[in-house]
């Protein structure tokens, strides 16, 4: 087992009284690419600032390297963070923001120099080394704060939202180069986004928090796939939550009734008949039939309410017989070049067995 | 941070030690003799007193509280009245960055200067009578210095940049579309001065008003040089109570009465700036 | 129609700050000491400054005087300004609302409050008691210049300096000082401006042993008009005019 580069130990910070985080505990494995991801107000910036040292905790311990850090000012500290607004000295050229760090540890020169000119074309900048900050586009001043940052080697890289502030296609384009530049230098990042599809698509492991607490830890599948709880499941994509209701449990197995419809469901520890349960499907595992079609498997009974093509999928919206609206996502595919409903039409729900994730109801 | 940096200390120490010493000393030191009698020789005497304060409110002085509260308050109504219009159209030229430039030069240039370059004009033997007489408009020159008019032109003339800045600072942050919003919602061009435009820029009219006013009481200049020997301001009562009459007490109370007029206008301009622009007011939080 | 009336309206205004000094300017340059009118070109009120001793000496005085506390109230004012944006310590608030009181109170006040502190201490009336005083009420317009300009940063420059192994000290001399330039010169500029023309706290501390330009105008000016001091008012007034120039051009380079 290695050792974490970075260790919360019931960290608490409070900002007038209010927790930001409270007694929160989690570990950062070295190298690893882990997202704190959550609404804003939740504290994953706090947790940021707690490590690069621009907050100090009202309790708990801070390691880094298994240092205590908790009261260790920011410039003593081995960890460097692209802020959110990238805080470029308006001052100074490129070169001079990127060797700001190496300049205050008195870095000869010649090495400064080097290191400085080496990162500039890591982030492909090479040619803008005299230019003023103010005379760069926003994706450009992003890549200096990341080249001021990885210049120092780091033990960690924060990143606080820093895609932020780009258009949408900019955005896609340096999330592939921040992966890039994760593999190549090794160095632990801790990413900040409010973001689900960024951090499912950029990290190793995902932290969903919310009001504080962290909700969940776990790989983009898992979060995706397995969530913990309702918080994980409505936060991270789409996601239909069905209530139900445990009528027996057998050999590993349940039976169920989901909106009124008795059907099989996985077994899941600690459940007894007459439990009450909620049932969460993604939109793209639940099947829809029309229902003059036929529908065999136990199903649920709905009718079409709005149909909204996306291009290489089209979203239903299906009113349930109680008004429950389901979202339900279906692919083109060459056996059914079109898909087509019309206003009102019934049809039935179902899904494979074994993908829907069942908790138990939580109030 | 938790971090003692020498450097934070040093500055911090400095700073703190520069205004104890110099602003809040000495001004309990006029608080504090101004509750003690005047001395001959030593200037005050170490015996508490009121006297003081009921001296204020004698007739003679009191006499010249009031004169100089009207020639003050006189003074602020006629430069905001010249001042808002001017203010409003500075805000609205094309050219307002030159043309604000024009006022700052004046603001910026020695009050005494100025005082001075209006004798100039009002003497006997100065532009103003030249063309009075050149029209035939007078048989004789008029005595236009040391009287109060010119007393009253004087301070009107070396305090209207000081109100003319504050207002252009609120006009012009003073959000268009507000007063579109007016219009639109019916109201005419006075409804909406009244009901938007002015409650709106309430801080500008209130510093500005501080900026004249204040000065109005202090700067005894003014009516030293305009008004002649006959003119007494609040200002020259005060100055002559520490270089001619040498009664310090008396002249410190007065200037507490400043300083306590002082205060309570601040904080009519805090209350005025709070009711309107909550996250503007001035102090660090 | 309209239109033409506002620009009257503006011209009136203009014309009633700038036709004294216009005027003043004008007879600066006339051949008579006492007529209204207009009797040739002359530069002989300004040599005659030149001969007056006692008006040079009170001038080197004046801008000794500027000088000195401009720099030191420049030096403290951007400290204090940074102290009260970056650090919390006890009494912030109580003299940031002590400085801004400075500003506005009245000159007066501020005279007699400082002359009765230099007696208590017994300080000499003279060249020192005036520095001191000059530094005093320069000092918030100093700070209130710098603070507006710190209150416009991206605080995470600040931190991203700290982060980036900046000491407190290096954060300052390297990041904070050269962003606050612009903001540091122009708050150089007014102090420079205050100190030379001020009357009447100079008036209260300082004495006839150390004299200095506005106080002997002052006193020359309760004499009557002289064509020399208007030479000396127009000299002064363009002082003014240069340096409000310098500093709108030092806060246009800013925005670039």
């Amino acid at each position: 087992m290695t050792e974490p580069v970075v260790s919360f130990n019931r960290v608490t910070k409070r900002f007038k009284d209010l927790p930001a985080i409270d007694a929160l505990s989690f570990d950062v494995r070295p190298g690893e690419f882990l997202t704190l991801l959550g609404p804003s107000g939740c504290g994953k910036t706090t947790i940021l600032r707690l490590i690069a040292g621009l907050e100090a905790p009202d309790s708990g311990e801070i390691r880094i390297d298994g240092r205590r850090v908790d009261n260790m000012p920011p410039n003593r500290r081995d960890v460097n963070t692209v802020f959110q607004s990238y805080a470029l000295f308006p001052h100074m050229s490129v070169f001079q923001n990127v060797a700001f760090g190496l300049k205050m540890k008195r870095v000869p020169p010649d090495a400064l120099d080097q290191r400085v000119r080496a990162t500039l074309q890591m982030v492909q900048l090479e040619g803008l080394a005299e230019r003023r900050i103010h005379q760069l586009s926003g994706g450009q001043q992003q890549r200096v704060a990341v080249a001021r940052a990885i210049v120092n080697r780091p033990r960690v890289l924060l990143l606080d939202e820093p895609f932020s502030a780009l258009d949408a296609r900019l955005r896609k384009q340096m999330q592939l180069e921040m992966k890039r530049l994760h593999r190549r230098l090794g160095i632990t990042f801790i990413f900040v986004t409010h973001d689900q599809n960024e951090a499912i698509s950029m990290s190793d492991r995902i932290a969903v928090m919310d009001h504080g607490r962290i909700e969940q830890v776990g790989t983009p599948q898992q979060i995706y796939e397995e969530p913990e709880n309702l918080f994980v499941a409505r936060f991270v994509g789409e996601i239909n939550v069905f209530d139900g209701e445990v009528l027996q449990v057998a050999d590993g197995a349940l039976e169920g009734r989901v909106e009124g419809v008795v059907l099989k469901l996985p077994g899941r520890r600690g459940l007894k008949p007459g439990d009450r349960v909620k049932v969460l499907l993604r939109p793209e595992d639940l099947v829809v039939t029309k229902e003059a079609e036929g529908c065999d498997q136990p199903h649920l009974k709905g009718r079409v309410e709005e149909l909204i093509y996306k291009g290489t999928t089209v979203d239903l919206i299906i009113r349930l017989g109680d008004g429950k609206p389901v979202f339900a996502t279906e692919f083109f595919n060459e056996d059914a070049a079109s898909i087509s409903y019309q206003p009102d039409e019934p049809v039935c729900i179902s899904w494979v067995h074994g993908w829907e994730v069942i908790l138990p109801d939580e109030g | 941070m938790k971090d003692r940096s020498l450097f934070k200390t040093a500055v911090i120490a400095l700073v703190s030690l520069w205004i104890v010493a110099l602003v809040c000393l000495p001004n309990l030191l006029v608080v504090a003799a101004s509750f003690l009698e005047r001395d001959e020789f030593r200037f005050v005497r170490p015996a508490l007193t009121l006297d003081n304060y009921r001296q204020v409110f004698d007739p003679v002085f009191f006499a010249i509280f009031m004169r100089s509260f009207g020639f003050a308050a006189a003074t602020t109504a006629l430069a905001l009245a010249a001042g808002y219009p001017f203010a409003t159209l500075l805000a609205r030229s094309r050219f307002r960055r030159t043309l604000l430039v024009l006022v700052v030069i004046p603001f910026w240039t020695s009050s005494l200067v100025r005082t001075y370059a209006l004798i100039g004009l009002l003497k006997a033997k100065g532009i103003v009578n030249s063309l009075l007489l050149a029209t035939g408009l007078v048989r004789e020159p008029l005595s236009l210095l040391y009287t109060d008019g010119a007393v009253l032109l004087g301070l009107v003339y070396t305090l209207l940049p000081f109100m003319i800045l504050p207002l252009y600072a609120a006009i012009e942050k003073l959000d268009p579309q507000l007063s579109e919003a007016g219009y639109d919602l019916g109201a005419s061009r006075w409804q909406v001065l009244w009901h938007v435009t002015l409650p709106v820029t309430l801080p500008g009219i209130v510093a500005g008003s501080i900026l004249v006013f204040l000065p109005a009481l202090g700067i005894f200049y003014v009516p030293d040089l305009l008004g002649g020997a006959k003119s007494m301001l609040l200002g020259n009562l005060i100055k002559n109570q520490f270089l001619t009459a040498r009664h310090w007490p008396f002249g410190s109370a007065v200037s507490v009465f400043l300083t306590l007029l002082m205060g309570l206008l601040l904080w009519g301009y805090y209350a005025s700036l709070k009711r309107f622009n909550p996250d503007l007011a001035g102090t660090p939080r | 129609m309209r239109r033409w009336s506002r620009r009257a309206y503006l011209a009136a205004v203009y014309l009633f700050l700038y036709l004294p000094l216009a005027v003043l300017v004008i007879y600066s340059f006339n051949d008579s000491r006492y007529a209204a009118g207009w009797k040739g070109f002359t530069l002989q009120w300004y040599a005659r400054l030149l001969t007056n001793e006692q008006l040079l000496q009170s001038l080197v005085n004046s801008l000794v005087v500027a000088l000195l506390s401009s720099i030191v109230a420049t030096a403290i004012g951007t400290l204090a300004a940074v102290a009260f944006h970056r650090y919390r310590f006890p009494g912030r608030r109580v003299f940031y609302g002590m400085l801004y009181a400075v500003m506005m109170s009245p000159d007066i006040v501020m005279g007699i409050s400082l002359l009765m502190f230099f007696i208590l201490v017994g300080l000499e009336i003279g060249l020192l008691t005036l520095l001191l005083s000059h530094i005093t009420f320069c000092l918030p317009f100093v700070v209130v210049t710098v603070y507006a300009r710190i209150s416009g940063f991206d605080p995470h420059v600040l931190e991203a300096a700290k982060d980036l192994g900046a000491s407190e000290f290096q954060t300052f001399r390297h990041v904070l000082l050269p962003m606050l330039l612009p903001a540091v010169a122009s708050g150089w500029l007014l102090s420079f401006t205050l100190s030379l023309d001020d009357v009447i706290v100079s008036f209260f501390v300082t004495g006839p042993t150390f004299e200095i330009l506005p106080l002997k105008i002052y006193s020359m000016v309760r004499l009557g008009v002289k064509p020399e001091i208007n030479a000396l008012s127009s000299l002064l007034f363009g002082f003014t005019l240069v340096s409000v120039i310098l500093s709108q051009l030092l806060v246009r380079e800013k925005r670039a």
